[in-house]
């Protein structure tokens, strides 16, 4: 893995974006750099007040990689030029489609009112509306069960939401 | 995989993952240009967060975040600063 400063970096993932623009992928890892040369390290330092540097990592995995470690000093600058690169590049994104929203609001705004109100079931049980009457009792059952799936999600959404917070 | 689909909640979560093994916890980022496709990825190797985006506007949501979490994993400490009364005694 070759390291580099930090503007090289910079300068470096500028090129791979232009690069993968058409094809490839760009990998980034951020992590904090607890390597400290080799030996191991005796934890009798004061863990929560130690700085440390922030290692980030490129790869398009293939042959091109790439590392950097930013200092605590250096952060404000590096993120200031690392921010706009990274939204300078990711321009295939697609912008806010207004229209989109608004169908995927109305189909769930439809869900909801079909689930709300009931389906009525009348009609001859032998002669001639006799298969629009199976139709309305199977559309009821359906009704039934997706309402049944619905509290089951609301149940599993309300349970996990604390549960979220500790983790095992 | 642990896809999450609102910001708010990956965004709390990522915190507090973080927050609960500093020196284990990763930040992943994935971008694929011919498909337009973000994804973020947080773990510390026991639980694995993943939020994957085709639109722009968390761009600057993104952005934010990383530079929360880089401040993080470096974990910056204020110098304190040298008291007056030792800096005046020692030009004595």
């Amino acid at each position: 893995m070759q390291l580099v400063d930090n503007n090289t970096f910079l300068r470096r993932l500028e090129k791979l974006f232009e690069a993968t623009k058409d094809k490839g992928t760009v990998w980034l890892t951020h992590k904090r750099l607890t390597y400290e040369g080799g030996d191991a390290v005796m934890h009798n330092e004061d863990e929560s007040n130690k700085e440390y540097l922030c290692l980030v990592r490129v790869t398009d995995g293939k042959k091109t990689q790439f590392s950097t470690h930013v200092k605590s000093a250096d952060l404000m600058k590096f993120h200031a030029a690392y921010g706009s690169l990274l939204k300078a590049s990711f321009t295939t994104l697609r912008k806010r489609d207004k229209k989109r929203e608004k169908q995927r609001a109305e189909q769930a705004a439809r869900r909801k009112q079909r689930m709300a109100e009931p389906v009525v079931i009348k009609g001859p049980k032998r002669g001639n509306g006799r298969k629009k009457k199976q139709r309305q009792v199977k559309a009821a059952l359906k009704l039934e069960a997706a309402k049944e799936r619905a509290a089951k999600r609301e149940e599993a959404k309300t349970k996990q939401a604390p549960r979220g917070a500790v983790c095992t | 995989m642990v896809y999450i689909a609102s910001w708010q909640e990956y965004q709390e979560a990522a915190e507090i993952l973080y927050a609960k093994s500093p020196n284990k916890t990763r930040y992943c980022v994935k971008w694929r240009s011919s498909e337009g496709k973000l994804v973020l990825k947080i773990t510390d190797d026991t639980t694995c967060i993943k939020f994957k985006t085709y639109s722009s506007i968390f761009l600057n949501r993104f952005e934010s975040l990383n530079l929360s979490l880089m401040q993080k994993m470096q974990n910056r400490r204020p110098d304190p600063t040298p008291s007056p009364a030792t800096s005046k005694a020692s030009r004595h």
